[in-house]
């Protein structure tokens, strides 16, 4: 059998190595067959990740690929041969996880017999591992490039496909497939799944704190965030913003505006819509930046369920006093048909009608835009709490502009067409009354989230 | 949109972006209705195993050792679309069969597979034929397609016959009613020929078809379905089995009705390569996890081109490359795979 084997394969190579010769342009050559085809796969795990090299050289470029291997030239693959080929190709690749290089360990290979691998017939396989530095939930990246050259090749390199623990988010290859950054996203609960109990040392446990903490911030809120996706909340932000902008609150600064408007200008409409948004969203934004600074310069593993803790609370006082503001509010807003509300107005009335000066502008704007702005807010420590206060500020910054534009817009209405518009920020059905208290109650409910999150950390 | 559905709308939305997917995936439960009438894919059964039994009958002793192996045998998944010796392959080689027994073979495949697949299967070893008379040399042509029947035929227990050859290899496991053809190499070259006098070309639907999808696409569903690497061959081909890629390129749901269909149409191509009844369950199967699945694409959108495809769902991974070489003069070599990631050797319905 080994023998007709022998002939076979030694007749075959043979016979196609003479008809290249021999006919070039005539045969038709059925496959590439001096090509070295390095094929790896990528198996992401959420502490490893695993690579599959798969080497197969093309008959004509076999035997050399051989000699590489079979260094004593005995026809057989030894132990050593083998662990000093696959060392060899591994010098050759790289795999940075997070952006660390990491070492690569040999975990298992497989040869074909010299003379498989010259009937162009053999794979070699090399099974390959290293550790990923970071394990906590979330998204990971990784890149892996293969320069391992040593005859004409082609190269392939894709993941595998990942269900549970770890999902693949993007694979960029370069066109020659020498190298991919594949992104992958951790799951959640994979630690949960995967810890090793944790009998021992206080240092570890003070990891696992920020990890179990994590695990939860990301069972509640672990996203990815696709390029879209961030668009439309930016859009979304920009138009809750303007919603906002229209919101009972915010009506009180519509009739100022319209008030100012009896003696102001289209000029002053936008300025006041401005001062009141700039004021509206800054202390928002100095909270994110102070986050984010914070964030760099106290370890995180401390801060974050402190901050989560202190920033559910913020929340949860500001939703419930929302909640109070704007059910009372609503009692208020029935009375209004009444006819009790406009002593309120006349109140702003009597102060604001005045020549328009930049002084009155300016503190106008300024305190209208200091009350507290619990959406914006909320969505920020929201962002804080979830690590993703750079996404929590170019979310109020879409906010400030939705707002700034609705704002600007509904005050140079006023100024132009008066008081057959200014009706508009207050009138309304119940339903529309209503909703204010709904997204406050949401608020709440998010900031108890938070603190439940927070406080699970420290106790876990 | 009114002032509450908009409002509500956008912070719900927002909370969700912030939120995210949850981390939960719910999982899929769908589960396709068995409403086959019963009859094809039964008559293709049990005409099968009958066409099986006789061709072992044909065999002698010595042949029917080297044709015949245990169902669960390793060598299954030894098989290459690469033209090799065949002692490399398993089973019996067509050139050391009588006419009789060539036939009874044939006559398997005619039983198990539809009208249309068994017509490609033969076109594809007509050509290899073909390409010996060109002077390919002595690996190519029907004599080395070799034929191997794994456990024993039978209407009710799984067996399998695998079929292989250069640009073909066949592995179809019957299990009962169910024929499975995963995975199955199929590739031809040259890819136009003269047969009888008539221009034949096996492969020339699942070309064309493509080539009609890809340029059905606008602008941006094709910049969606293009890999923007370089594809040479088939990435899950022979001694690949059981591996799933993370797909890449459009999704299904993302194309309009007609753009499903002509997908649905070119997927056809393979699927319908079995029996009928049993590939119609298939297709249902495939049509109704449109949204898991991919189209990619990677080359000239030119029909005539060289180029590269890839269908992959839950249950079906296909890819389609023409081969570069011999270059000149257009294309002449298609090489194709055929799997089912989670039903390779029927492994599903072989217990």
């Amino acid at each position: 059998m080994k023998r007709y084997r022998l002939w076979a394969t030694t007749g075959l190579v043979g016979l196609i190595g003479l008809l290249m010769t021999a006919l070039p342009a005539a045969v038709a050559v059925a496959h590439p067959l001096d090509e070295y085809v390095q094929s790896t796969y990528i198996d992401p795990a959420y502490d490893r990740v695993a690579l599959e090299i798969n080497l197969t050289p093309g008959v004509l470029v076999a035997p050399q690929v051989v000699a590489l291997i079979d260094t004593d030239g005995d026809g057989q693959i030894s132990e050593g041969e083998g662990e000093a080929f696959a060392d060899a190709v591994l010098q050759d690749v790289t795999l940075e996880v997070d952006g660390q290089s990491q070492p690569l360990t040999l975990v298992g290979s497989s040869f074909p017999s010299p003379l498989d691998m010259s009937a162009g017939m053999g794979t070699i396989r090399l099974q390959v591992a290293a550790e990923a530095p970071s394990t906590t939930p979330g998204d990971h990246w990784l890149y892996y490039r293969n320069d391992h050259q040593p005859v004409n090749s082609k190269y392939l390199v894709n993941a595998f496909k990942k269900i549970g623990e770890v999902e693949i988010t993007q694979q960029d290859r370069d066109e020659l497939q020498h190298g991919a950054r594949v992104g992958y996203v951790v799951a959640p609960d994979v630690l949960a799944a995967n810890e090793p109990d944790e009998t021992n040392a206080d240092v570890q446990a003070s990891g696992s704190v920020s990890e179990r903490g994590q695990q939860m911030v990301g069972y509640l809120y672990e996203t990815t965030l696709s390029p879209w996706l961030l668009v439309l909340g930016l859009g979304l932000s920009a138009l809750l913003g303007g919603l906002h902008a229209l919101t009972p609150g915010h009506g009180k600064t519509l009739v100022a505006a319209y008030l100012i408007g009896s003696r102001g200008t289209a000029k002053h409409a936008a300025a006041l819509g401005s001062i009141v948004t700039f004021t509206h969203t800054a202390s928002v934004i100095a909270v994110g930046l102070l986050a984010l600074f914070a964030n760099r310069y106290i370890v995180p593993n401390m801060l974050v369920p402190a901050l989560e803790v202190c920033a559910g609370l913020v929340v949860v006082a500001m939703g419930i006093r929302l909640v109070r503001n704007r059910r009372s509010s609503l009692r208020e807003g029935k009375h209004h048909h009444h006819g009790h509300g406009h002593h309120h107005h006349d109140h702003d009335h009597h102060r604001l009608r005045k020549d328009v000066r930049a002084s009155d502008l300016l503190a106008m704007g300024v305190s209208g835009g200091l009350v507290p702005c619990p959406e914006a807010l909320g969505v920020m420590l929201i962002a804080i709490g979830l690590n993703r206060i750079a996404l929590g500020l170019g979310l109020i910054v879409a906010f400030s502009f939705g707002l700034a534009a609705v704002l600007i817009m509904l005050g140079i209405l006023l100024v132009r067409f008066g008081s057959r518009l200014g009706r508009l920020g207050k009138s309304g059905s119940s339903w529309q009354r209503l909703l204010p208290l709904v997204s406050a109650v949401i608020v709440t409910l998010l900031g108890t989230g938070i603190v439940l999150k927070g406080v699970v950390a420290y106790l876990a | 949109m009114n002032y509450f559905v908009s409002r509500t709308l956008a912070i719900y939305l927002l909370v969700v972006l912030l939120a995210g997917y949850g981390g939960a995936q719910g999982a899929q439960a769908s589960q396709e209705e068995e409403t086959r009438a019963a009859t094809s894919a039964e008559d293709a059964t049990s005409q099968a195993a009958a066409a099986a039994e006789d061709f072992l009958a044909t065999l002698d002793d010595a042949q029917r050792a080297e044709a015949t192996f245990d169902f669960d045998d390793e060598l299954k998944s030894n098989w290459t679309n690469v033209p090799t010796s065949d002692e490399e392959r398993n089973g019996v080689p067509f050139g050391d069969m009588t006419e009789e027994q060539q036939q009874a073979t044939m006559a398997i495949l005619e039983a198990a597979m539809s009208e249309e697949g068994y017509e490609k299967a033969v076109g594809i070893m007509e050509g290899d034929e073909a390409l010996a008379g060109e002077g390919g040399g002595g690996q190519f042509g029907i004599d080395h397609f070799v034929a191997g029947i794994f456990g024993t035929p039978s209407e009710t227990d799984p067996w399998m016959l695998q079929l292989a050859g250069h640009h073909l290899v066949l592995n179809l496991t019957v299990a009962g009613e169910d024929n499975v053809l995963t995975p199955s190499f199929v590739g031809v070259q040259p890819s136009e020929f003269e047969l009888d006098g008539e221009t034949v070309r096996p492969m020339g639907d699942e070309n064309d078809k493509a080539f009609e999808l890809i340029n059905a696409l606008d602008e941006d569903q094709q910049e969606e379905a293009t890999l923007d690497y370089e594809l040479s061959d088939v990435v899950l081909g022979p001694g690949e089995d059981g591996r799933t890629l993370e797909p890449e390129g459009i999704l299904a749901s993302d194309l309009d009705a007609g753009q499903q269909a002509l997908l649905l149409s070119l997927v056809g191509e393979w699927v319908g390569l079995v029996n009928d009844e049993t590939a119609a369950t298939r297709m249902s199967e495939i049509e109704d996890s449109l949204a898991e699945t991919y189209f990619a694409w990677s080359g000239p959108t030119t029909n005539g081109e060289t180029t590269y495809y890839r269908i992959t769902g839950p249950t079906l991974h296909i890819e389609f490359s023409h081969q570069a070489q011999p270059a000149p003069g257009g294309i002449l070599h298609v090489h194709s795979i055929y799997r089912d990631p989670t039903n390779e050797y029927g492994e599903q319905v072989a217990g």
